[in-house]
């Protein structure tokens, strides 16, 4: 029944491609349903009708309905691959990867949820097409019938490609309504190569039955509690997986009984001892000790004396959670020390970042560029996020794990699908040491270096610490033998490092303007030498940095016009002419320069001409400068570097980067002088 | 005494030995082929039986190359056993095993049983490295030498054998109180502390610092004394 009463419309079919070019913005209009009515609601959960069309289009699915007729409205989804939130709704994602039972080839499945409160307003959907699976191709969703529930793919007028279609063929989306939120799911296997057995319908039921039960058990903030508690990915190979599930809530509860009231009394002395004292490095210790007191204590304990392994097993985990969450500003970090080494780390390998390729360390460039590498930055970078060693264990096991997936179909597609090998440390340890380089965890140092259970650190995740512990000790002491690298190269690149920390604390003490341009001019050291002196000339001449002029000018820019690159624009309003009549004849020749260049690249030769001349002209001076930006939109729509950070520089982005310096500011200087005129 | 014991084990050599087949043949003897999707080489747990003892093995595979060379002791800390992996027909791998052995001995002392594998016995022909020559060197430094290959699945299983056996003999021979879990409890996890493991099972000998861990700056091992807990209950 797709009628009015029951129809969760989205909106007509939207064209977000069109959006997503300007705003990046889905938009997902939900109000429609909030006319159900409760007790319809209600009754379409009982009746629990999911379909899955799999593989089929919805028109035939729809044609056996007794409502053809009434096909729904379609909405097109581009998928996104990080969770996000906005106004209103999260996607949250999962991955799996599993083998499956009759053949050797490995599949991915990823799953997306989305939820949206029914409170009647639209909700929008932030959604990137850009790291998508699935690239930039177009889920559409429509409604199945009143009930809420409903599995689509992708008609066939979207699949307009073969290959296309292969692709979607596996996609599976599920919407489900309950009374306070509609939830939105959508799995892809966009990772195989093969095309899937889709999920049996049955299997989807199951699916949204838990999805309800979770709903009705007031479990209704789900897909968020993942915030607080890291989920361990399931992985194919994790053969001591145990069905030991973390319960800390239970544990909590437990502790609220009145017979342990002791036990309590004893953790919250503890903790507001460590708390309440300076650190010192007996501090370790006496955690541990005391873990293990209360360990025994427990284990003896009235309440936990029918316990069985896993309830003690909760226990310790618990227990140290609460522990270490309770005192967890007191041990991150303790010393300066700690401080001093994760700065260090830090820092070197924000350089190594700059530099490092994967040729350096003999890691396959292929690898690098999969969507599970990226995964695997993302991982390792929310161990920062948690608090408690357990959750940063497993943000490391999890980002482990995504790269042994990852070395092991590289392999296997490498070997053809033959099989019999399997990644070993020589190939897992530098794939690792480049994750960690990418991802470049704040505090790193800190971060491993916690107080940890030992007896769980033995198995996978005792050796996954201890490999992310060596990634970092890696880039602590590394030389240039180990990169590949030649040693001048080396030691230029450590030069760079000197000079981006006196630059930093230049920054913050505001030195004198002298070593600051030294420091420049130790920067540009790997530029062509006649690009160097040009700019040690100018500099002098300036009697400023150019990296300052360049700040001012930006700093001058305001509300930038529609239609017009601004700071150009900007400057010619705003900034105050300085010092013309020095850098006129530098200025002169450094335009008549960048026209040169620009004759190299773009077509047309007159606007350039014109801008030259307009010395002269001054009435047609903007003009000219606008129809030049416009025909070299080459140079002025590439701004590739408009939004980097110093993190994403790379040593071979200099010279080009200096070169789009240098005509940007014989160009600023050119408008300076027409003002000056003026 | 028949409680269910762990031991780590550590596998050095270079990386075109064949460390990573020799654990696969040792893991293919155990598990069933069904379950080769569970292999990865890196790390493996595997319980066998010595006597009428269980023991779990966890085999940890460490990179080979040259440069991670300096990465080695965090790996190693700990660590009941290494087995050194050199191929009998490339004289440098024996080398490097050397180097391993020596390296092993400083930051270890005794505490590590050693044992050195010459992978590839199975390809005679090309062989560069004397059986005479590994076993008098083995000798020399207190450890075993085998013969293996894990193409024709020559004393794999045996290799590992050995060194289990002659841990437990270690530990047998070790007053009580030298359980590795009760060390491992009182050591911080931390690229500070390669501490402890090793000192209440020879209070003589003190490990040596390391100087090759030097060129990893800031991977400092101490010989802080481990913390005397008064935990009682070492293993569970």
């Amino acid at each position: 029944m797709m009628n009015s009463d029951g129809h969760c419309a989205f909106d007509e079919p939207l064209d977000v491609k069109s959006k997503i070019q300007i705003l990046r913005k889905g938009e997902v209009d939900i109000s429609g349903k909030s006319s159900v009515s409760l007790s319809q609601r209600e009754t379409s959960i009982k009746q629990q009708q999911p379909l899955s069309i799999f593989g089929t289009s919805p028109k035939n699915d729809f044609g056996n309905n007794e409502d053809s007729e009434n096909i729904p409205s379609q909405v097109r989804l581009y998928l996104i691959s990080q969770p996000i939130t906005y106004s209103g709704c999260a996607w949250t994602q999962d991955e799996k990867s599993y083998r499956s039972s009759n053949d050797q080839q490995r599949k991915f499945s990823r799953s997306y949820s989305m939820v949206f409160d029914n409170d009647g307003d639209k909700d929008f959907v932030t959604i990137d097409n850009v790291n998508s699976p699935l690239g930039s191709k177009p889920i559409s969703i429509s409604t199945r019938n009143h009930s809420g529930s409903f599995s689509s793919s992708v008609p066939n007028s979207l699949s307009g490609s073969s290959s296309l279609e292969e692709s979607f063929i596996s996609d599976h989306v599920e919407y489900s309504i309950n009374e306070d939120e509609t939830k939105l799911f959508i799995r892809t296997n966009g990772f195989e190569k093969t095309k899937s057995k889709a999920p049996t319908p049955k299997e989807t039921e199951s699916r949204i039955n838990q999805i309800i039960d979770n709903h009705n058990t007031g479990n209704d903030n789900q897909l968020f509690e993942k915030k607080a508690e890291p989920k361990e990915t399931t992985s194919a190979f994790n053969s001591e997986k145990k069905d030991y599930k973390f319960d800390f809530k239970s544990f909590l509860q437990k502790l609220k009984d009145k017979s342990v009231v002791q036990l309590t009394r004893d953790i919250k002395k503890f903790t507001f001892e460590i708390s309440n004292t300076d650190y010192t490095p007996e501090h370790p210790h006496k955690v541990q000790s005391f873990l293990a007191h209360i360990m025994r204590e427990i284990s003896s304990h009235e309440q936990w004396k029918n316990a069985t392994e896993q309830d003690l097993m909760n226990a310790r985990e618990g227990i140290e959670k609460y522990v270490m969450t309770k005192i967890y500003s007191k041990v991150f970090s303790p010393t300066l020390e700690d401080i001093e080494i994760d700065n260090q780390i830090g820092s070197r390998i924000a350089l190594f970042k700059r530099v490092v390729t994967p040729a350096n360390l003999d890691v396959s460039a292929r690898l690098v560029t999969d969507p599970l590498f990226q995964k695997a930055i993302e991982e390792l970078k929310k161990m920062s996020f948690y608090k408690t060693p357990r959750d940063k264990l497993i943000c490391v096991s999890n980002c482990c794990h995504l790269t042994m997936n990852l070395l092991k179909r590289s392999m296997h597609e490498q070997s053809g699908g033959s099989g019999g090998n399997a990644p070993s440390a020589d190939d897992f340890l530098p794939l690792l040491i480049f994750i960690v380089l990418r991802s470049n965890v704040p505090h790193l140092h800190s971060n491993i270096n916690e107080y940890r259970n030992p007896q769980s650190l033995e198995g996978h995740s005792g050796y996954f610490l201890t490999s992310l512990e060596s990634a970092m000790a890696f880039w602590q002491g590394c030389d240039h033998t180990m990169l590949n690298m030649d040693e001048t190269t080396f030691q230029q690149m450590i030069n760079f490092e000197d000079v981006f920390g006196k630059e930093s604390v230049q920054h913050a003490t505001g030195e004198s303007k002298q070593q600051s341009s030294n420091s420049h001019i130790a920067i540009i050291k790997e530029v062509p030498k006649e690009a160097m002196n040009e700019i040690t000339e100018y500099v002098k001449k300036e009697e400023k940095s150019p990296e300052k002029l360049l700040l001012d000018t930006v700093d001058s820019v305001k509300t930038p016009d529609e239609t017009i690159m601004s700071p150009i624009m900007e400057c010619e309003i705003q900034s105050p002419p300085k010092q013309l009549e020095e850098s006129d004849s530098l200025s002169k020749s450094s335009i008549e320069e960048s026209v040169k260049n620009c004759n190299n690249k773009t077509t047309t030769d007159e606007a350039r001409v014109d801008m030259v001349s307009s010395h002269v002209n001054h009435d047609k001076k903007w003009e000219n400068l606008v129809s030049f930006v416009k025909n070299n939109e080459t140079i002025f729509n590439e701004f590739k570097f408009e939004n980097a950070t110093a993190e994403d520089l790379r040593l071979k982005d200099v010279n080009s980067l200096l070169e789009d310096y240098k005509q940007m500011v014989s160009i600023l200087k050119h408008i300076k002088n027409q003002t000056n005129e003026n | 005494m028949n409680n269910k014991k762990s031991f780590k084990i550590v596998l050095l050599g270079e990386g075109r030995v064949g460390k990573t087949s020799l654990t696969l043949r040792f893991i293919k003897d155990v598990f069933d082929d069904n379950q080769q999707s569970t292999i990865q080489a890196t790390y493996l747990q595997k319980d066998i039986i010595v006597g009428n003892q269980q023991v779990t093995l966890s085999v940890w595979d460490t990179a080979g190359q040259e440069r991670f060379h300096a990465l080695g002791p965090i790996y190693y800390r700990n660590a009941d056993g290494a087995l050194l992996v050199y191929d009998i027909t490339d004289q440098d791998t024996f080398d490097r095993a050397k180097t391993w052995v020596m390296e092993l001995r400083k930051v270890l002392g005794d505490d590590i049983v050693i044992t050195i594998v010459g992978n590839k016995c199975d390809m005679i022909k090309h062989r560069q490295v004397s059986e005479e020559q590994a076993l008098e060197y083995a000798q020399s430094v207190g450890a075993n030498h085998l013969l293996v290959s894990a193409k024709a699945n020559k004393n794999v299983a045996e290799s590992f054998l050995d060194l289990t056996k002659r841990i437990l003999e270690k530990k047998a021979n070790t007053p009580m109180g030298g359980s590795p879990q009760a060390h491992r409890a009182s050591v911080r996890m931390s690229t500070r502390g390669v501490s402890g493991l090793t000192i209440q099972e020879n209070p003589n000998q003190k490990p040596v610092n390391n100087r090759i861990s030097s060129r990893v700056s800031g991977l400092t091992i101490t010989d802080e004394e481990p913390k005397k807990t008064d935990n009682g209950t070492c293993c569970k």
